[in-house]
């Protein structure tokens, strides 16, 4: 029997959002071995075999073409890859996991509001301090591709795997690019959102990958799979 | 019976050589934090990254500069000692996205550290380069000279109004804000409202506008941690509204500083120079022994090589120059479009002492000659 794989998120309120949002259009997900387990089946929807994995392999499997669709966040598939569009449709968003990639700097700065502030002192950094300015984030390309288009050139990418808010505190970097949902954490840290530091509105998205080897039968199950979430 | 392509990338190699440098083998695996901080960001889509085993950040070679002038700085004794390497292997740039190439190739090239007479060296270099792809059959080069010390040198001498004068000299070395700069000082710029707090502390001296500055941090609980001290807040608060409130240029002055900006020469290249010489003396900067300067490198460029400057042309910015060139650039292509240059050089006087943190100074000139864009054979 022809089925397509559905990855969804394997842990944390991700997975529970996820879960909450299938089953309020019908759709039970059950667990193969127990609560541990890393695959799951849709009750009454057997030719969609669920897959629970982290919402990065998700997003890599997504545009391998692995898998035919998953349930990731925008902002993992628009920083693993360059040309998105051509390997991935959205097939929904779905109005949680919502987190806003954006470029923040010490609250301090009075004289930097906006993307030229940021370009101008990154200039004047590089001509005072011989060095370029230094941006703590694990978005690096996001990051470069946003500053290329704001002209902001000296600059330098410090790769960040976790707290990338205490970067500036830390002397790490200057400024950050990261993941805000409410601005809280970054207040706490004594950091700002720039006026146009807005790189990306990500929220977690229903997708459907354009490399996975789609035939009619698995096109159909699709096609059913969308109509019963009533977004066909 | 046609070369084949390692015989034609033999050829240009030998031709380097024959400048009188000593083959000098150099590091392929270089401390990824210091390519990145001298070439920039928008190359690291194309390094490929390694681990050390004390963890530390590593990347392939993509290109044989800064290797060069790493390993000068590594066996320098002192300030310009002298000496000239021919440099040849493989780099290694991702392709971008649909660039149909292979991510490793050869470069050859030559590099000159330390020479006294500098116009000897600049051309010596030129001439390098130009008999390399000589030797290779390229025949019919479109060749491209361009000094990134110009504008620099101009604006630093320029009567220009305040704040203007220091605005534009803050920039000179750097393309895009020079532009940016040049937009505002001319009036071009997006206008912008500026602040009660800006508004105060253009009237105040410069200790005064810190400390103004330093009271609304406090009262605001507002922290500034990192690199970025008080000082450089207060200042930039200063010249931004300064630059707000200042009147643009007048038009001439404006007008003179656009067109040498965006000069590119459209008549013989001494036709360009004499424009270049009247330009600057529009703003009050006698150019005549840059000019004398580049009249001789012209000249011996003719005496080595008198077909080379045939389809010449000179720019003041060069699109894709190294940022590090402080000098004479240069690029050769096989079309007008220079879109992908088989020969591209010039001098970086100042790399070696940002590389060695000031340690060792030394005047330098290089090439880099690209057999893989030499085409088929």
């Amino acid at each position: 029997m022809a089925q397509i794989t559905l990855a969804i998120p394997s842990k944390g309120r991700l997975k529970e959002q996820c879960e909450a949002w299938l089953a309020s259009r019908g759709l039970l997900v059950r667990q193969t071995g127990g609560e541990r387990g890393y695959s799951a089946t849709l009750v009454g929807f057997e030719d969609v075999q669920i897959r629970l994995a982290s919402a990065i392999e998700i997003g890599k499997a997504l545009l391998a073409g692995e898998i035919e669709m998953g349930i990731t966040g925008e902002d993992i598939v628009q920083e693993a890859a360059s040309d998105v569009a051509s390997r991935i449709r959205i097939e929904a968003r779905l109005g949680f996991g919502r987190a806003d990639v954006v470029v923040a700097v010490p609250n301090g700065w009075i004289d930097v509001e906006t993307m030229a502030d940021l370009g101008e002192v990154a200039t004047d950094m590089r001509r005072q301090t011989g060095r370029r300015f230094r941006i703590a984030t694990k978005f690096t390309r996001l990051t470069a591709q946003f500053m290329r288009n704001h002209h902001v050139g000296d600059y330098r990418i410090i790769d960040s795997a976790g707290a990338t808010e205490g970067a500036p505190a830390a002397g790490i970097a200057e400024a950050i690019v990261d993941i805000t949902t409410s601005g809280a954490t970054l207040e706490a840290n004594a950091l700002k959102v720039l006026e146009d530091g807005l790189i990306l509105k990500s929220e977690a998205c229903l997708m459907r990958s354009k490399l996975a080897d789609w035939n009619d039968e698995t096109r159909a199950i699709a096609a059913k799979f969308l109509n019963r979430l009533a977004l066909a | 019976m046609p070369l084949d392509h390692d015989q034609v990338t033999q050829a240009a190699w030998a031709a380097l050589k024959a400048r009188g440098a000593h083959d000098v083998a150099l590091p392929t695996l270089l401390p990824a934090a210091l390519v990145l901080e001298l070439a920039g960001e928008d190359l690291r889509p194309r390094l490929y990254f390694a681990s050390g085993p004390q963890g530390d950040e590593l990347c392939l070679r993509a290109d044989l500069t800064i290797p060069a002038a790493l390993h000068y700085c590594q066996i320098a004794t002192h300030d310009h000692q002298e000496v000239a390497w021919a440099c040849e292997g493989k780099v290694f740039r991702a392709p971008k996205p649909g660039e149909d190439r292979p991510p490793e190739f050869t470069q050859i090239g030559l590099e000159r550290f330390g020479d006294a007479d500098t116009i000897a060296a600049d051309v010596g270099v030129f001439v390098a380069a130009w008999e390399a792809c000589q030797a290779a059959g390229l025949n019919k080069l479109h060749v491209r000279l361009c000094d990134g010390g110009l504008l620099p040198q101009i604006i630093a001498k320029a009567a220009l109004r305040a704040p203007w004068g220091e605005a534009l000299s803050e920039v000179a070395n750097h393309a895009s804000a020079l532009r940016r700069v040049l937009d505002q000082a001319c009036g071009n710029g997006p206008k912008r409202e500026i602040t009660a707090l800006e508004r105060k502390i253009v009237e105040l001296d410069q200790a005064r506008a810190r400390s103004t500055v330093a009271e609304v941090l406090a009262l605001a609980q507002f922290s500034l941690p990192g690199a970025r001290q008080l000082s450089h807040v207060a200042d930039r608060l200063s010249a931004r509204a300064r630059r707000a409130l200042a009147p643009p240029l007048d038009g001439v002055t404006a007008q003179t500083l656009a067109r040498l900006v965006a000069m590119r020469s459209q008549d013989t290249l001494e036709a360009s120079l004499d424009e270049l010489v009247a330009l600057a003396h529009k703003l009050g900067v006698d150019l005549s022994v840059w000019r004398e300067a580049w009249a001789e490198r012209l000249k011996l460029i003719r005496q080595e090589a008198p077909i080379a400057l045939d389809h010449a042309h000179f720019e003041t910015l060069s699109p894709e120059a190294f940022d590090y060139y402080d000098g004479m650039a240069f690029d050769f292509s096989v079309d007008a479009s220079f879109a992908r240059p088989v020969a591209t050089g010039g001098r970086y006087d100042t790399l070696v002492g940002v590389i060695s943190g000031g340690r060792i100074q030394a005047r330098a000139v290089g090439c880099v000659v690209r057999p893989a864009r030499f085409g088929r054979y």
